[in-house]
């Protein structure tokens, strides 16, 4: 069983939609779960799910049934979600009153394990107690970035602090997400990036009207548009992927 | 909340539309697929798989064993097209399976759905879908018409949507019978078909009030009945067991008509005698080439290499000689001898006033008592008389006094205590399983023989085969005679074993 999250402390560069995407293909080869940690509850959007847990947050940390309790299947064979609600704005608290503050998602995930393939985590955008969960309960994590000069700077600290924290730095994958390679300023800074950063997936995700429709969709868009762009690229990152299950 | 993993609900035959629309009040209903197959059903003649609550199924594709509810897929088999016979199979799980059930007998198309399989997605407001519906739609071809005989309702859960499953649970079990469970039944029923209806063993019931010839009427017409079942399959050359099964049904005609005499009037009994012999002895040739050809495969293994292109020799030279045996015995099964035998007998048993003084009137239980009372007293006899090295015809003699026996205690068994009767048939079973061994041993060495001498017709260098002939008679020969101090010692203990029960069970009439 592995573990995926999907993460960047910044907003905005794709991370539900890898998360999602990546999911549905994952679920055709063996059983997946999505765990949508965002309190905006995007994922749980795109899969028609209300955005409720029974009981809130205590769900996650009162035992295995209630967590299983408000696992819901996908509308996809072998895809199961479990639903971020509003409560989990304040996940990181809940994490710090546990006796070990960072490996509280680890022991959550643990039972778990026996049941699917593949988890995926998809990420709120900060650095708090949640992301280091985070980082040590994730087998991989996959960092989606737009090509430009800052979201460089961001990955070389986010290297930092896995350094720091005595991390292994080697289960961080970054790739390119929301692509124009019509602008030269993205292919000069992708190609700074690929020469200093060799764990640089080399597939990208190229800005796609079609991912945005998701939202009006509400469905992966392999599921609604199984040979456009956007699912041949999202099913590349896969295949990129999956030799490290 | 845990789920049944499927409710299934019954489906008439126009009930589906009904039931979505109900559904439809709380949720919106969508078609995701239309699928259509065509499924068939089959099994032996005398049903083995529906003993066992199965049929052999094909989807089209696959080829499995199901139960009764048809969803099974029991050592799923990719084949082009169903088997006849279980040889025909690649080897594997399924045709090991088949082997042990239905062994040699034809596989015969019993009955066909024609399905439609309709999946529904059931939404809720946000248009997630909540749990699936499939409904199948059974139809069977009865005679031209495509009669709709109505299927089943399965209600997928999904994960998380218990409630929402729970409203239209409620909401199928107030307006439909819970399904499923009968699919097999019902396509078998569409056909008309009694599933089990024929079985080749004796379950005669009697009642002791019975008078002997009311008894044996009733086992007579019984018997004629399985013979009368298994003219079409012999004919038509469906499968070997057909002959076989009319076969013994004549068998055990002619020993009740030998050995319970005085029942009724004795010219008719003297006809019937003669007319069983005639159609034991009609039937004879066929079933002979039968035996052998079903052995084929165990000669060819048991010679060395070598000969076996003499041993084929043999055997398609055999199956030359049962096409035109099979011929000549269908055209006697359709004569109007033949049917005349059977009608003429048939009148006769539905009458009444043909009963004779000696024991037509009498109980059948005295009848019983001392006939079974009778051949057991003579097995002890015999039993005593033998000897290690008596001749194999002693052994022989035994082996049909036995036969003699037991179908006395299959005819009556209905008059005694089931438990009694058990034990004793068991008894007399572990008897007669090493008496049929030593007269395999005879048949195997007779027929070899009979190799020698055909091939001494066939073939010109024939030499080899002698030889390998030789050797397995003579290897036959000395198991035979290494059997009979076994087989002298099984005598001996079911003579003695069951000395009491047959006393107490048939015991002599009292006089006064």
């Amino acid at each position: 069983m592995t573990v995926f999250a999907i993460y960047n402390i910044k907003g905005g560069v794709g991370k539900t939609a890898t998360a999602v995407n990546l999911a549905w293909f994952a679920a055709r080869e063996g059983p997946a779960l999505i765990i949508d940690l965002d309190p905006q509850s995007a994922a749980t959007y795109y899969f028609r799910v209300k955005p409720k847990l029974k009981k809130g947050l205590r769900s996650l940390f009162k035992g295995d049934e209630h967590l299983a309790a408000n696992i819901k299947a996908t509308d996809f064979p072998g895809l199961d979600l479990l639903p971020a609600d509003f409560s989990l704005r304040n996940l990181d608290l809940a994490f710090e009153r546990q006796k070990n503050s960072k490996k509280g998602l680890a022991a959550l995930l643990k039972p778990l394990r026996e049941e699917y393939a593949t988890i995926w985590l998809d990420c709120p955008p900060n650095l708090t107690l949640v992301a280091e969960n985070v980082f040590h309960a994730s087998d991989i994590l996959l960092s989606p970035m737009i090509p430009t000069t800052l979201s460089l700077r961001t990955y070389e600290k986010l290297l930092g602090f896995y350094d720091k924290e005595g991390l292994d730095r080697r289960k961080l994958l970054p790739f390119f997400s929301m692509v124009e390679a019509r602008k030269s300023l993205q292919r000069e800074t992708m190609k700074e990036m690929q020469e200093r950063f060799p764990e640089l997936l080399a597939s990208y995700i190229p800005c796609l009207a079609d991912i945005e429709r998701m939202g009006i969709q509400r469905a992966p868009v392999p599921s609604f548009l199984p040979r456009s762009k956007a699912a041949l690229a999202y099913q590349a990152l896969w295949d990129e992927v999956r030799p490290l299950l | 909340m845990v789920f049944p993993e499927q409710a299934a609900f019954e489906l008439s035959p126009e009930g589906l539309t009904p039931l979505i629309d109900d559904i439809e009040k709380i949720f919106a209903v969508t078609l995701e697929k239309e699928e259509r197959t065509t499924l068939r059903f089959m099994d032996s003649f005398d049903w083995r798989l529906f003993k066992n609550q199965q049929a052999l199924c094909f989807d089209g594709h696959l080829l499995f064993i199901t139960g009764l509810t048809g969803r099974a897929k029991l050592y799923p088999t990719a084949v082009e097209h169903p088997p006849r016979f279980v040889w025909d199979l690649p080897a594997g799980p399924l045709r090991s399976y088949l082997e042990s059930t239905v062994a040699m007998r034809a596989l015969l198309e019993r009955s066909a759905i024609r399905r439609t399989v309709l999946v529904y997605r059931v939404l809720n407001e946000d248009q997630k879908t909540v749990m699936a519906l499939e409904a199948e739609q059974d139809k069977v071809l009865a005679g031209q018409v495509l009669k709709n005989i109505g299927g089943t309702l399965y209600l997928r859960p999904l994960r998380g949507y218990d409630a929402e499953w729970g409203k239209v649970n409620s909401l199928l079990t107030s307006s439909a019978a819970s399904g499923g469970e009968s699919v097999l039944l019902r396509a078998y029923g569409a056909e008309g078909l009694r599933p089990g209806a024929y079985s080749s063993k004796m379950k005669l019931r009697l009642q002791p009030e019975m008078t002997a010839a009311q008894a044996l009427r009733k086992l007579y017409l019984r018997l004629l009945k399985v013979m009368r079942q298994n003219i079409d399959g012999i004919c038509h050359d469906v499968d070997s067991e057909f002959l076989h099964d009319f076969r013994v049904s004549v068998r055990r005609t002619r020993s009740g008509l030998a050995q319970l005499k005085g029942v009724f009037d004795s010219e008719t009994m003297v006809w019937a005698d003669e007319r069983f012999r005639l159609l034991g002895r009609r039937t004879n040739l066929m079933r002979d080439l039968d035996v052998y050809l079903l052995a084929r495969e165990q000669y060819r293994q048991s010679l060395p290499a070598e000969v076996r292109p003499g041993i084929d020799l043999f055997f398609d030279h055999l199956q030359e000689q049962r096409k035109t045996a099979q011929r000549e015995l269908s055209l006697f099964l359709k004569s109007e001898e033949h049917l005349a035998i059977l009608n003429v007998w048939r009148s006769f048993l539905k009458e009444e006033g043909n009963e004779h003084d000696d024991w037509g009137n009498k109980s059948v239980k005295l009848l019983a008592d001392q006939a079974i009372r009778r051949r057991f007293r003579r097995i002890c006899r015999d039993t005593v008389l033998l000897e290690s090295d008596s001749r194999n015809e002693a052994y022989h003699d035994l082996r049909i006094q036995c036969k003699k026996l037991r179908y006395l205690l299959e005819f009556f068994a209905s008059l005694y205590p089931p438990a009694d009767m058990e034990a004793l048939v068991d008894s007399l079973k572990n008897l007669q399983t090493g008496l049929g061994d030593f007269n395999d041993l005879h048949v195997q060495q007779e027929t070899l023989k009979h190799m020698a001498d055909e091939m001494k017709l066939l073939s010109k260098e024939i030499r080899p085969v002698l030889f390998a002939v030789g050797i397995l008679v003579g290897m036959l020969h000395e198991r035979e005679r290494n059997l009979k101090p076994t087989l002298l010692d099984a005598a001996k203990t079911f003579s003695l074993e069951n000395r009491k029960t047959f006393k107490r069970l048939f015991p002599k009439p009292t006089l006064g």
